[in-house]
């Protein structure tokens, strides 16, 4: 009788080890987390990159110490601390559901690891049960809260799911549209301040050849941090919508949190928003 | 007809840049750029700049416009962060009680065995899950 007990509990325990669902949420808000905060250098270059087109209008050679910022740029600065705020409010929210999720992931399966081997072994032996009974009165209760915790996840995934996309949609507005147009702005503004100092040279009979190569290079230079810095801004909009697409499936299959499915479901989205997040850190 | 703020302000940005650029290619084809008394040069290149920052301030609103568009989403998401919080700090409560009941049985079945090996070490075991933990 015993023994037939020992057995079914071991089966029990063996069922109770497999791997969490909560481990899979923890790991895809932490590429949430990590992907939200590359946004910062973003939102940050925005007033930059204003002040920056605003001293394109200073002749070549003014060696200004100190930037004047107008007011539209500080404007610009405003706002984007703004969205930068929005921006960290999301990320807090994908913080305290890692904490959540994460929240004794690890320890379940290992008590769980735990009690299979010493109810084999007391099995054998036949020693101690009431100590075996307790572990695993107090391993049941902790499955209890397990499931407690996966309610928790679920609900709260699912109660602010259409809210966190349009925070997203709205994030991803911000850098892969206006921040792109200001770019692209400050990139003409660059060439044109080139293209003047040339003319300029040119009425004086002052250019030459090294100058042109001089210049030519500079502008090679230019190019290539303009280029960085639109592909960073089209990454992070596009890690934004891979972020908004894999929190809405996990929104679709909260509820049910089986975990070999879940892992199925969120592991492409981690993947894909670990690969753009160097691509976006890269400009800056 | 609905009007988009955002999309307005992000319009009204491109435009102001377009016409900014339009007066710099103006100014310096190089034909025109010769042609151009100094005085007039410099008009054109206020005025292009003038656009610019026009645009910039555009550009301003359009942040703005998507700051107050995602405001109320932000109340939802601040309220879902602190009910995540809430249910962890629930879970911690839980999870400290069985540690202590835990130490507890362990420490009883050692008495109970006569296992004074044990025992020392079980009374460390409880006295460690009794005492306050830090709850960053």
């Amino acid at each position: 009788m015993r023994a037939g007990s020992a057995v079914a509990l071991v089966l029990a325990l063996a069922l109770l080890a497999s791997c969490n669902a909560p481990d899979t949420v923890a790991k895809f808000c932490s590429s949430a987390v990590a992907t939200l905060k590359t946004g910062d250098a973003l939102f940050d270059d925005m007033k930059a990159s204003c002040i920056r087109e605003a001293r394109t209008f200073e002749p070549v050679g003014t060696f200004a110490v100190s930037d004047s910022s107008p007011a539209a740029c500080d404007n610009v600065g405003k706002q984007a601390e703004g969205v930068k705020a929005a921006s960290k409010i999301l990320s807090n929210y994908f913080i305290a559901l890692n904490d959540l999720a994460s929240f004794g992931t690890s320890k379940a399966g290992d008590d769980a690891k735990d009690l299979l081997t010493k109810a084999s072994t007391e099995a054998k032996l036949g020693a101690a049960p009431q100590k075996a009974l307790s572990s695993v009165a107090g391993f049941l209760t902790r499955a209890a809260m397990s499931g407690y915790q996966q309610k928790l996840l679920a609900d709260d995934v699912v109660k602010v799911h259409e809210d966190v996309k349009t925070v997203l949609d709205g994030l991803g507005e911000a850098v892969g549209v206006v921040y792109l147009q200001q770019l692209r702005d400050e990139e003409l503004k660059t060439a044109a301040r080139y293209k003047e100092f040339r003319l300029v040279a040119e009425q004086q009979h002052q250019w030459t050849a090294d100058a042109t190569l001089v210049l030519d290079s500079r502008w090679q230079a230019d190019r290539a941090t303009f280029a960085a810095k639109q592909k960073a801004a089209l990454s992070y909009q596009a890690a934004l919508e891979t972020l908004a697409r894999g929190n809405e499936d996990l929104a679709a299959h909260a509820r049910s949190f089986k975990a070999i499915e879940l892992a199925g479901l969120l592991g492409p989205y981690v993947a894909q928003l670990d690969s753009l997040v160097p691509a976006i850190q890269k400009a800056f | 007809m609905q009007i988009d703020p955002v999309e307005q302000a992000e319009e009204l940005a491109q435009i102001f840049f377009a016409l900014s650029n339009a007066v710099d290619d103006f100014r310096l084809r190089p034909d025109n750029f010769n042609a151009l008394p100094p005085d007039k040069r410099q008009r054109l290149k206020d005025q292009a700049q003038a656009l610019a920052m026009r645009g910039q301030q555009y550009t301003a609103d359009a942040l703005g416009a998507i700051l107050q568009a995602i405001q109320p989403h932000l109340q939802d998401i601040k309220q879902a962060t602190r009910d995540a919080k809430d249910a962890l700090a629930r879970l911690n409560d839980v999870e400290k009680g069985l540690a202590i009941v835990d130490a507890a049985v362990a420490l009883v079945g050692s008495i109970a065995a006569g296992d004074i090996g044990s025992i020392g070490g079980d009374v460390q075991n409880l006295i460690q899950a009794i005492s306050p933990t830090d709850k960053s």
